[in-house]
């Protein structure tokens, strides 16, 4: 079920491990199902995945897992998976700061703030590579950091900071999901100063005429191979896709072979 | 003209590659780098803010030789790692992101040798110290008195579109520099190549602007060609149609000069000339017509 997500991406064929996938959400179109099928992915390939999870709860990804074939309770009571989740920790801050306690983790000063949650990151990280082999970082989503009033220069740095944790930690993956709304500026530098330094981006929209009730969206994959020497016409070649968000699965297709239209 | 900046025929003290996400310049910049790596003239820094230092070397062939010195300016760029290990002491001193400056001078080899400073990427230079600080650094270090460092060439790329005020900084970015490369991706005429637009502007003052497609293979090498415009030919039909071509068939189309005058002469029976000043209706009643000369207003009290 999500094999063919991940087969469009490319990721079976090539190793992720040490690479930044980033996930370009545009506005009116959801793109939490690559994260999902990410993460399906690495637990079907026995690795961890540490979830960073700032747009939705655990019990969010938890529920989207059943649906893909893996429990996430399971998995984080065993220890594979460790996750951080953002709203809980808002909550708990705001009130160590009503309370004037120790707690504070995310309001206080930007650079603390950033600097607090890239610690929490890098502990549950090396705790997960203690014991499995691949780790996959994933974070979901990276422009709700700039929503606490944090200015995208911190997080930027809070991104190079996780990108350093590649290769600092080997068998780190990382994955992070960006959401962009037309005319917001901070978003829109964010998202390039993501994707610059990103070696897969994948870009998901709803489709430009509206909407559908056979396609939800296209996909467009783009592979930046920076490391490799410049071929014409090959190098940022773009694959585009269309997809249809189903109950239990996402299915692929090419542009134009709706399964209703063949 | 590419060929000739990369190769120091044309010299140039700053060169600034513009690209954006259509379209990476990090390649140009490695063929650049991999130019100033084979001369062996100079020392070579190169300054790595956006990637690790691994990438640059991998990339780079010669890469440990002496006079190559690469600058790790991206792990801990604010210093967080090294603070928390001091058990949470709050960092103010300049930590590698902070200054290209004080990068080179504590580098032990810049002081007595001429060097080439390659950064592979402004942007998260000008995030940490401000677009200012970063402008008056490029400044100082081409102005080469200060500091007692010799630079003689700078090459830095810029993503044009992460930086925050990019019609303010962009334009003063290329004011300083002496060559501005903006990347675009490939068009119908470049053969799948991407394309340069270069401004070079030489000591004298004379500004040089071309459009160029460049490739670079495997061993860093950059060949480049003026990008022509393929226009497409104007497949013009401009025939003359008041000429009848008289071959078409065996009829006669055209007239003699006597059937010509004829036609001017002839009166057409219901165009009448108009001699007299005023309108005038020329009504011909028909058989049916009921003509009544009496005035159809006349019962009326006004």
């Amino acid at each position: 079920m999500a094999t063919s997500v991940c087969s469009a991406l490319g990721i079976d064929q090539e190793n992720s491990v040490g690479k930044l996938i980033a996930v370009e959400e545009h506005h009116s179109s959801n793109g939490n199902f690559v994260l999902n099928c990410l993460i399906a992915e690495q637990v079907h390939k026995e690795g961890s995945v540490c979830l960073v999870a700032l747009h939705n709860s655990f019990g969010h990804y938890h529920n989207v897992g059943t649906k893909l074939g893996y429990n996430l309770h399971q998995l984080q009571e065993k220890g594979c998976v460790e996750s951080i989740e953002v709203l809980k920790l808002l909550n708990e801050s705001l009130n160590a700061e009503h309370e004037n306690r120790v707690g504070n983790v995310l309001f206080g000063d930007e650079e603390n703030t950033m600097r607090n949650l890239f610690h929490l990151i890098k502990g549950k990280t090396e705790k997960l590579l203690q014991k499995r082999k691949l780790v996959s970082l994933v974070i979901d989503d990276l422009s709700n950091l700039l929503s606490l009033g944090i200015s995208v220069k911190e997080v930027l740095s809070f991104l190079q900071y996780c990108r350093t944790l590649l290769e600092s930690q080997p068998g780190l993956s990382l994955v992070v999901l960006t959401h962009i709304a037309e005319g917001d500026d901070e978003q829109q530098l964010l998202n390039a100063g993501l994707c610059h330094v990103a070696d897969v981006i994948v870009t998901v929209c709803g489709l430009k005429t509206g909407q559908s009730s056979d396609v939800s969206g296209s996909m467009k994959v783009t592979h930046r191979r920076l490391d490799q020497p410049m071929i014409a016409h090959e190098w940022n070649k773009q694959n585009l896709y269309h997809f249809k968000l189903l109950d239990r699965q996402v299915k692929i297709f090419a542009p134009g072979t709706a399964p209703c239209l063949t | 003209m590419l060929s000739n900046i990369l190769t120091r025929k044309q010299p140039s003290t700053l060169v600034c590659i513009q690209d954006s996400l259509e379209q990476s310049g990090l390649h140009l910049l490695r063929a650049f780098a991999q130019h100033a790596v084979d001369r062996k003239e100079s020392h070579v820094h190169i300054l790595c803010y956006e990637h690790p230092t691994i990438k640059m070397k991998t990339g780079l062939r010669n890469s440990s030789e002496d006079h190559v010195h690469f600058h790790d300016c991206f792990t801990d760029h604010r210093g967080w790692i090294d603070s928390q290990e001091k058990e949470n002491i709050r960092s103010d001193v300049h930590t590698k992101g902070n200054s290209i400056l004080s990068v080179l001078q504590t580098s032990p080899v810049t002081s007595t040798n001429d060097c080439i400073i390659i950064i592979d990427s402004l942007t998260p230079l000008i995030y940490n110290i401000g677009f200012t600080r970063c402008y008056r650094e490029l400044h100082s270090l081409l102005v080469k008195s200060t500091n007692g460092l010799t630079v003689s060439q700078v090459i830095c790329l810029i993503h044009e579109d992460t930086l925050p005020d990019v019609h303010v900084a962009l334009p003063q970015l290329c004011h300083l520099a002496t060559t501005t490369v903006k990347i675009g991706s490939h068009t119908q005429s470049s053969r799948g190549n991407p394309t340069a637009s270069i401004i070079h502007k030489k000591q004298g003052g004379k500004i040089l602007r071309q459009v160029e497609y460049y490739s670079i293979d495997a061993d860093n090498r950059l060949k480049s060609e003026i990008l022509t415009l393929v226009t497409p030919t104007v497949a013009g039909v401009n025939e003359d149609e008041n000429q009848l071509p008289e071959d078409l068939t065996t009829f006669k189309l055209s007239l003699g000069q006597q059937e010509k005058e004829a036609r001017s002469q002839l009166v057409l029976p219901y165009l009448r000339i108009n001699s007299e000043k005023g309108g005038k209706v020329f009504y011909q009643p028909d058989a049916a017509d009921d003509w009544d000369e009496e005035d159809p207003d006349d019962d009326l009290d006004i």
